[in-house]
């Protein structure tokens, strides 16, 4: 089987600035779940991923597991989001996810700890949320069920029914994150302080340059953790010269 | 005290300004404290030293060249000269109280510190957590170690009381540091010459208000507490290698950091994964930019609505073309290098050339060309001067801290892109600010 990309299979996307700064990031694939092709891809030197067989095994083990969950939680719904997939191995941890009717893969060494392999894939794919287009920019036909014989030993139980057709003309499904306490916590700091710190205008990059964090992280905290926000309360406190701990008259949420 | 005129010299040909041989850059205590607060925002602890350090090779070159070419030999001798000089300048004052092996230097009414708390307004305001006068640190180390120069080292100086900090005055110990002493190189007249080449065209006049700002600039005195006002704005002259050291050093500390060292493990075990260092890099050029923006606006939007200047030509101009002529002129009265309008259209969109600027003249002479964005104060300027022309109402409004607020929080949304540089081998620099709709 031929299964080194084409430049008909691949978008022009460009990945690498997602892996800009990632420890253990070994690649990126994102493909399509209608149809077992990549989509753009980003492999760091020296790593012998193939886009292509990613592209279909992770269409494959993702589609199955989501049919699985199923079981447990219903279909998922706007509120609760799809699921994410992790794959742990000796050597290597692998984290997907599903945005829109995309995939998204992103392979660490197995030395990177766990929690951040988690936070970097949720940052990746919340970058990606913005980037990939919508299913009526990308109109593919899903295609038959896969024929046996000459195509490969699917490794999907052969109960898995098709996928549902999906129709484009109904408006595509509110993708927004669910708000988190750690994210209105982040708002509310923000807030507080663009209401009483000097030079207003300028907080938020003051904050993203001091926590290290960036103005992604401000724009998009719901997917903060419990140390990134320590790291904005103190940075807050020193922009308004308090003490440590004396943020306090910022209302929790 | 003397007036500036007495001690600053035009670059010929270059439309930058000199005091002795190091070039100078008309500066208030909104920019000076806003670039510091950037690099601490940027740098955390390190930033004092870097800081610090900056301020003590711009004022060893400047010192030194002036106790050079004044003949100035005897350690009290030069104490005073830098101390009458940083009043001069409109740096605040600064009282020496040292020997050869190190003492104490009170500050008043310093342009950081002092600065700082001034901007300060009534329910928007903040106790600094560190010490805001590094710049008054490097100056006074520099001088102890020009007047008792010492083969152990040179002088370092560390504030211990800031009135930033709330404290009642501004306090430096001196202290000698033993290391390998490498004078600082400031910026010369002689690396503005070589970047500008011998075949550069030659300056053309100002118009009449351009004459007249410098003319106005030049008679500025300072107060016996070392400050100068011009309207409710504190001016001073500021050596250009100072800020351009302190900004690009920052931005290249920035640039090359390890991206793992940008992860860090908070209490709980969990890894509060950091933006890339370039991502911060950018972050910090815009805050500088920023500075330079509110700065130019304050002090360019002074000197246009002065008394001086108005008596001498009317009522700010109605025609916006006119009006951007006038504030661009004004701003190249300032020391940023000849300035011209290359378009504008009212409202939308202002083009800004500048055949030469200290920063670009910095870091040609530092770090060679560069094809990258390296000219944050020039844009800051552009967005300044089409801030003054298009923002400002001259009829109902005066130019004050919060007028500023207000139009940074509910005004235009500026897009300034540095779209030619000297720097990548272009014949001059241009910025062009555009409204986005």
């Amino acid at each position: 089987m031929e299964d080194s990309p084409t430049m008909a299979s691949e978008s022009s996307m460009v990945l690498d600035g997602l892996a800009v700064g990632v420890d253990h990031l070994e690649s990126i694939v994102v493909f399509l779940l209608t149809v077992a092709q990549p989509y753009a891809s980003w492999t760091a030197p020296g790593q012998e991923l193939r886009p292509a067989l990613v592209a279909e095994r992770m269409r494959q083990t993702y589609l199955a597991a989501e049919d699985a969950l199923r079981v447990v939680d219903g279909d998922a719904s706007p509120r609760s989001g799809h699921p994410g997939l992790m794959l742990e191995s000796s050597t290597h941890l692998v984290m997907i996810h599903r945005v829109r009717s995309f995939g998204v893969a992103a392979f660490f060494s197995r030395e990177a700890p766990l929690g951040f392999a988690r936070m970097a894939t949720r940052q990746i794919v919340s970058t990606l949320e913005q980037d990939l287009p919508y299913p009526r920019e990308n109109h593919v036909a899903l295609p038959a069920p896969l024929a046996t014989g000459s195509s490969p030993r699917p490794t999907t139980p052969s109960s898995v029914p098709s996928p549902a057709a999906l129709d484009f003309d109904e408006p595509a499904p509110d993708t927004t994150p669910p708000r988190s306490i750690i994210g209105d916590r982040v708002r509310a700091v923000v807030s507080h302080l663009e209401a009483i710190a000097p030079d207003p205008h300028i907080v938020r990059m003051r904050l993203a340059l001091r926590t290290g964090l960036g103005l992604e992280a401000l724009v998009q905290p719901d997917q903060l953790n419990s140390d990134a926000l320590l790291l904005i309360e103190t940075a807050a406190e020193d922009i308004l010269g308090l003490d440590r701990g004396k943020l306090t008259e910022v209302a929790h949420p | 005290m003397m007036n500036l005129g007495t001690i600053l010299r035009p670059v010929t040909g270059a439309g930058l300004l000199a005091v002795s041989d190091q070039i100078v850059v008309g500066a208030t205590h909104h920019e000076s404290v806003l670039l510091d607060q950037a690099v601490s925002d940027a740098l955390g602890s390190e930033s004092w030293a870097v800081r610090r350090q900056a301020a003590f090779d711009a004022s060893f070159a400047l010192i030194g060249a002036i106790t050079k070419r004044l003949g100035i030999e005897g350690d009290r001798e030069i104490i005073d000269l830098a101390t009458e000089l940083f009043a001069t300048l409109g740096l605040g004052q600064l009282r020496f109280d040292i020997s050869a092996t190190g003492g104490e230097v009170i500050g008043s009414d310093l342009l950081f510190g002092g600065g700082y708390v001034e901007r300060q307004s009534p329910g928007r305001g903040a106790r600094l957590r560190h010490h805001s006068d590094a710049f008054a640190a490097g100056f006074a180390a520099a001088a102890a170690s020009i007047a008792y120069p010492s083969d152990w080292g040179s002088f370092e100086a560390d504030e211990t009381r800031c009135v930033a900090k709330n404290d009642s005055l501004c306090l430096f110990s001196l202290s000698r540091r033993p290391l390998t002493f490498q004078p600082g190189e400031g910026l010369s007249r002689g690396d503005a010459e070589q970047l500008i080449g011998p075949d550069a065209t030659p300056e053309s006049d100002p118009i009449p208000v351009g004459q007249t700002t410098r003319d106005i600039i030049s008679s500025c005195v300072a107060s016996d507490r070392g400050i100068i006002r011009i309207s409710e704005c504190r001016f001073a002259l500021m050596p250009a290698a100072y800020r351009s050291q302190l900004t690009f050093d920052t931005m290249h500390l920035l640039e090359k950091r390890s991206p793992s060292a940008g992860n860090t493990w908070g209490p709980n075990g969990n890894a509060a994964v950091k933006a890339a260092p370039a991502r911060l890099g950018a972050i910090f050029m815009d805050l500088a930019r920023e500075a330079n923006r509110a700065g130019m606006f304050h002090i360019v939007g002074s000197l246009f609505e002065c008394a001086p200047l108005r008596d001498a030509f009317g009522d700010p101009p109605v025609d916006p073309h006119e009006r951007v002529e006038q504030l661009v002129s004004i701003a190249g009265a300032l020391g940023w290098g000849p300035l011209s309008v290359l378009e504008f259209s009212p409202g939308s969109r202002l083009v800004l050339g500048a055949t030469i600027t200290p920063e670009a003249v910095y870091y040609a002479a530092r770090h060679g060309g560069t094809p990258q964005s390296r000219l944050p104060g020039l844009q800051g300027l552009g967005e300044a001067l089409y801030l003054l022309a298009n923002d400002v109402d001259w009829d109902e409004m005066a130019i004050d801290t919060e007028l500023y607020r207000r139009i940074a929080l509910d005004g235009p949304d500026l897009a300034v892109e540095e779209t030619r540089s000297i720097l990548s081998g272009d014949r001059e620099c241009e910025i062009v600010v555009t409204k986005r709709s």
